[in-house]
């Protein structure tokens, strides 16, 4: 009896999966039964069965275990799940419950310890169904080990098109040249955008740069924020290097955008004599030899953050962008002042001053890759996950200042969720700016197998520097000789 | 003869049942040795002769013969970790073991016995607290406002650095930790060696009238040899092994000047994943630690005969 | 007389001497107990004010509160209980397997003894900073990275105890045994009746140091444990530290809550703990 049952369901089921994944969207409510795992497992009546069954060929979708079972995904962030997470996990769990999946949120740290140890999972397999990808080189290292699954069949068969619906610009980097799709981004990349303090600016006289602007501009706005002695000095900028220095080297290759680690397709030699690169390292010099930016030394021996120099007023800029969901956060991070996010600066030189490069069109404008274990044991339940997360299920990320990079996200209704939830604590307009950024002419940037160790290169001669210990020139030499030994390796 | 053979028999039933006794004791241990030291140290001396990156899975290597070896010596994070390791000894095992003999003779020569005990015992708590508790402690310390930067300031150094972000200051910095850190263990050992001492040498040379900086030298010294070579051996090695300090507070920075050789082991293999070239690495620290060992053998074995 | 009374005068003078090195030597335990009951404005005045003028206790209350609602990275009250469970467990399986080999280093004759006891002498040469690449293969081929197994079982084989505890046991005569034997017990009932309990003191001592190593340990769970729920002490304490807070009232409170218990446990078990010591350091 138990047996036909089963055959007859999985039969359903195969049915039901293919249906549903030929429709557009998977969000439309399901007719089907309510109790259905309840059901399976006591089963009943093998009539009533059966009705169900016949009802399931038609609008039913299913991604459970083909038995009937409710299966668990395993999702792996570097977020800590009160930014939306939690809540995100708990609407995909409502939504789901009855269609045999729901969503565990897993947080690990995104660093070295915490990549290790999700690469290990990815391996051995079991622990991890899908998680959120940092970094374009990190992704590229996965999926030439086979730990990641192709998407791009399940793509065709759902009918969504990354270009056209992600943008070119940001999707194109995650298509390979066969045609595969190992990750997708779903967040709008701000690593090249600066918070700053809008009180100070105001008080300071300094026009709050809403359009970008340039270096010497950024240096003369530093200047004079920069204000008092001893422990009460308001320095113009912290470059929070002990935290992240993502964001300061943004100020530089996001000009540079597809060519900021390398100088050539092949990934063969890195690109650190580019003028801009001489440039904004200047900058950076000038704004640390005058006394308009945090030391380099303080920086590391006190620790400092985004929460403890900029939200504590102690800096009117910050370039650590990635901490933008802090300054959304009254209530462990009690501040009042209201933070804008503002265009990080270019070069003097005419060329730079096209909206391309003044407001960072030009560069990869896409972060936090979904992908799938290449193991998983549910790949099609995965898929929805991801599916349903781009195409606005992720929408409770935004009081966390994650911005959905979906084009079918109507960007007015992001500012009205900020105006409900942050008004106090953020300059909408100069997000709404933020947001209106053309992103998809965009292009992604080249990596290489090395690209995480001349990283490191960069940030050790560029700590040299502000120590410093050598000028510019130096630096960039430096840089250039030791990245290319790594490049040709 | 026919009962010789009985006997001889019964004898080799025996002993194979002691055998069996024997290692049936010893199973648990042989195991661990075999799974946790034995194949693992095969797995690496070959490993560092491969490329192995290890997301491509085990076995998916290519063989480099010693190309790793050969350049570890261009490479400058392996030079200065190299170097930052041999100042560690270097600085570390002398100084830390005279304050450790002349503190031990100190306490034992004249403090009361009770003083003593309390003393020993409270010198010796570093020892046994948490690596990442005392560097995070010693952080706070070494802080722009943190107290040891203010008793600089109080004893007039105008302008301290932040000592654990100096080029020049952070390795001197953590080096002071690890020689305060092993300073109560090292006075403990001199004090038990101090102990087993020959009164009647001292005795002796009371009644010469000798002064106590000359007994010192002339006896206290010379008898303790033997101790002071074994803290020095175990004080070379250990400081050969020093991480936790340096990924706590410094993260081998500024720059690389705090970097060690299982730092860069460390971030070798777990940050870019070149576990070949990681485990070349630990291949040297293993050959160093190696030739200390075998001196110390070379030199246990004269003792003995001497 | 006047020479005595010198000597006198020298010897309280030197006992002041290391009085105040003595004070030096754990004036960052102190610093770190009072600061633990501040308020962050407070930690860094100077001069310092050793004890404050009032009580507060919110730092451990914020500390031990972190992460409750499962939603960080680290919860201290969970990693201590990884940390004593941990401790506990490899504890007790270092004594009992070194205990069974120093036992039989010491007191069974077997055919490749001699064999054996070098290829466990020269354990102690290979640095498990050698081993850690492929431990760390081996356990994820297990499946036991993220599990507390990866930092018990090798702690299966203790080579210095192993060799502390065949010294105990050599030192115990074989008279003993024997008798034990002719009363018609068992090898093992031997060993667990009548040698174990001889050599009391020894596996006290070996288990001591057992407990301080494991519970200290950092680069092995580094590598091998990532979930912050598996995490112990020092991989919570350094993720505290490194994490948004930096405020220094609040990691002195974590950082006595990760001490004080070693000290406690240190000072109960001192005397065994410091026997230990001696045997291991003087044999060499």
């Amino acid at each position: 009896m138990r047996k036909t049952w089963t055959i007859l369901l999985t039969l359903a089921l195969v049915w039901g999966t293919a249906a549903g994944c030929g429709q557009k969207s998977g969000k439309e409510p399901s007719a089907g039964l309510p109790e259905e795992s309840q059901t399976l497992t006591s089963a009943a009546s093998q009539d009533s069965q059966e009705t169900k069954a016949a009802d399931q060929t038609e609008d039913r979708e299913w991604f459970g275990t083909e038995d009937g079972k409710t299966v668990t995904l395993r999702f792996w962030g570097g977020i800590q799940p009160e930014y939306g997470y939690d809540q995100l996990v708990a609407d995909f769990n409502e939504e789901y419950k009855e269609k045999g999946v729901q969503v565990e949120y897993i947080r690990y740290v995104n660093d070295s310890a915490g990549n290790l140890q999700l690469e290990t999972y990815l391996m051995g397999g079991g622990e991890v169904d899908m998680f959120m990808n940092y970094g374009k080189p990190r992704l590229d290292s996965r999926a030439d080990s086979n730990l990641l699954l192709d998407m791009s069949d399940m793509l065709e068969e759902r009918g969504f098109d990354l270009i056209s619906e992600l943008g070119a610009a940001n999707a194109e980097g995650y298509v390979c040249d066969d045609g595969s799709v190992y990750g997708f981004p779903t967040k709008y990349e701000n690593d090249r955008w600066l918070l700053i303090n809008t009180d100070m600016f105001r008080a300071a006289g300094v026009e709050i740069p809403y359009d970008g602007w340039t270096y010497s501009q950024f240096l003369e706005a530093v200047e004079k924020l920069t204000h008092g002695e001893g422990q009460d000095k308001v320095y113009g900028v912290s470059y929070t290097l002990k935290q992240s220095n993502s964001g300061v080297r943004g100020i530089m290759s996001s000009v540079l955008g597809k060519y900021y680690i390398y100088g050539d397709d092949s990934a063969s030699k890195v690109n650190f004599d580019h003028e801009v690169w001489r440039e904004g390292l200047q900058m950076v010099k000038t704004s640390l030899d005058k006394g308009w930016a945090v030391p380099i030394e303080d920086e590391y021996s006190e620790n400092m953050t985004v929460a403890n120099t900029f939200l504590a007023g102690k800096c009117a800029i910050s370039t650590n962008v990635s901490q933008m969901r802090l300054c959304m956060d009254q209530e462990n991070y009690p501040h009042d002042f209201v933070t804008a996010v503002v265009p990080a600066p270019v070069p003097d030189g005419a060329e730079y001053q096209a909206d391309t490069y003044r407001k960072h069109e030009s560069v990869e404008g896409a972060g936090d890759v979904f992908c799938i274990a290449a193991n998983t044991g549910y790949p099609k339940a995965c898929f929805e996950f991801g599916m349903w997360y781009v195409q606005g299920g992720m929408s409770p990320l935004v009081r966390g200042g994650r911005i959905p990079l979906w084009t079918g996200i109507d960007r007015a209704q992001i500012i009205d969720v900020l105006r409900e939830s942050a008004a106090g604590s953020i300059d909408l307009d100069s997000m709404s700016n933020y947001l209106s950024i053309d992103n998809t002419k965009g292009v992604a940037s080249v990596t290489g197998s090395t690209a995480n160790e001349i990283l490191d290169v960069w940030k050790e001669e560029f700590e040299a520097m502000c120590y410093g210990r050598q000028s510019v020139d130096e630096t960039v030499a430096n840089m250039v000789l030791r990245g290319n030994q790594l490049a040709g390796r | 003869m026919r009962t010789k053979k009985t006997k001889s028999r019964e004898a080799g039933q025996r002993i194979r049942r002691d055998n069996l006794i024997a290692y049936s004791f010893l199973l648990p241990s042989l195991t661990g040795v075999v799974l946790f030291s034995m194949i693992p140290l095969v797995i690496s001396l070959y490993v560092s002769l491969t490329d192995w990156n290890f997301t491509r899975g085990v076995g998916n290597w290519a063989f480099v013969g010693l190309e790793n070896f050969k350049s570890l010596w261009q490479d400058q994070w392996f030079v200065a970790s190299m170097k930052n390791t041999l100042i560690f000894s270097v600085v570390t095992v002398p100084v830390g073991l005279l304050l450790a003999l002349v503190l031990a003779v100190l306490i034992d020569g004249y403090c009361h016995r009770k003083v003593a005990g309390v003393v020993r015992v409270a010198m010796y708590m570093p020892h046994i607290c948490n690596i990442v508790a005392i560097s995070v402690v010693w952080m706070a310390l070494y802080s722009k406002y943190g107290p040891f930067t203010q008793l600089m300031r109080i004893l007039g150094w105008k302008d301290p650095p932040r000592f654990l972000a100096s080029y020049e200051w952070a390795l001197p910095a953590i080096i002071l930790v690890v020689i305060w850190a092993s300073l109560g263990y090292r006075i403990f050992v001199y004090s038990a060696a101090i102990a087993g001492l020959p009164r009647d040498l001292y005795e002796s040379a009371d009644m010469d009238g000798a002064s106590g900086v000359q007994k010192f030298f002339y006896i206290t010294i010379p008898l303790l040899k033997p101790t002071t070579f074994f803290l020095t051996i175990t004080g070379i090695i250990s400081s050969f092994k020093v991480f936790g300090y340096t990924n706590v507070m410094t993260e081998g920075g500024p720059g690389t000047s705090t970097y060690t050789l299982v730092y860069y082991i460390y971030t070798s293999s777990f940050k870019y994943y070149r576990m070949g070239y990681g485990s070349a690495i630990a291949v040297i620290l293993f050959l160093m630690l190696l030739s200390v060992t075998i001196v110390q053998w070379i030199h246990n074995s004269r003792a003995e005969k001497g | 007389m006047k020479k005595k009374g010198n000597k006198r005068m020298a010897h309280l003078a030197i006992t002041g001497g290391v009085a105040i090195v003595t004070l030096m030597m754990v004036i960052p335990f102190i610093w770190m107990v009072s600061a633990s009951f501040k308020t962050e404005a407070d930690v860094m005045k100077i001069p310092i004010d050793w004890i404050p003028g009032y009580f507060y206790p919110d730092n451990y209350l914020k500390v031990l509160s972190i992460g409750t609602a499962s939603s960080t990275n680290y919860h201290f009250p969970l990693a201590y209980w990884n940390s004593v469970k941990v401790a506990v467990i490899s504890t007790l399986t270092a004594v009992i397997s070194a205990s069974m080999a120093g036992y039989a280093f010491a007191k069974l004759k077997f055919k490749g003894s001699n064999v054996l006891f070098i290829l466990y002498l020269a354990q102690l040469m290979v640095p498990s900073q050698l081993t850690l690449i492929p431990r760390f293969v081996v356990f994820s081929g297990l499946g036991m990275t993220n599990s507390h197994w990866s930092l018990i079982l090798p702690k299966i084989v203790a080579v210095s105890s192993i060799f502390m505890l065949r010294q105990a046991f050599l030192s115990v005569p074989d008279e003993l045994r024997e008798a034990a034997k002719i009363d018609g017990a068992g090898e093992y009932r031997t060993f667990f009746k009548v040698m174990m309990p001889l050599a009391k003191p020894t596996i006290a001592a070996t288990a001591t140091v057992q407990f301080l190593e494991v519970w200290n340990s950092y680069l092995d769970p580094l590598v091998f444990i990532s979930n912050w729920r598996k995490w112990t002490i020092p991989l919570a304490l350094n993720q505290f530290v490194g994490a948004e807070v930096t405020q220094y009232n609040l990691t002195m409170a974590a950082c006595c809550m990760a001490v004080l218990p070693v000290f406690a446990i240190f000072l109960l078990g001192q005397k065994f703990f410091m026997k230990g010591l001696t045997v291991g350091a003087v044999k060499g």
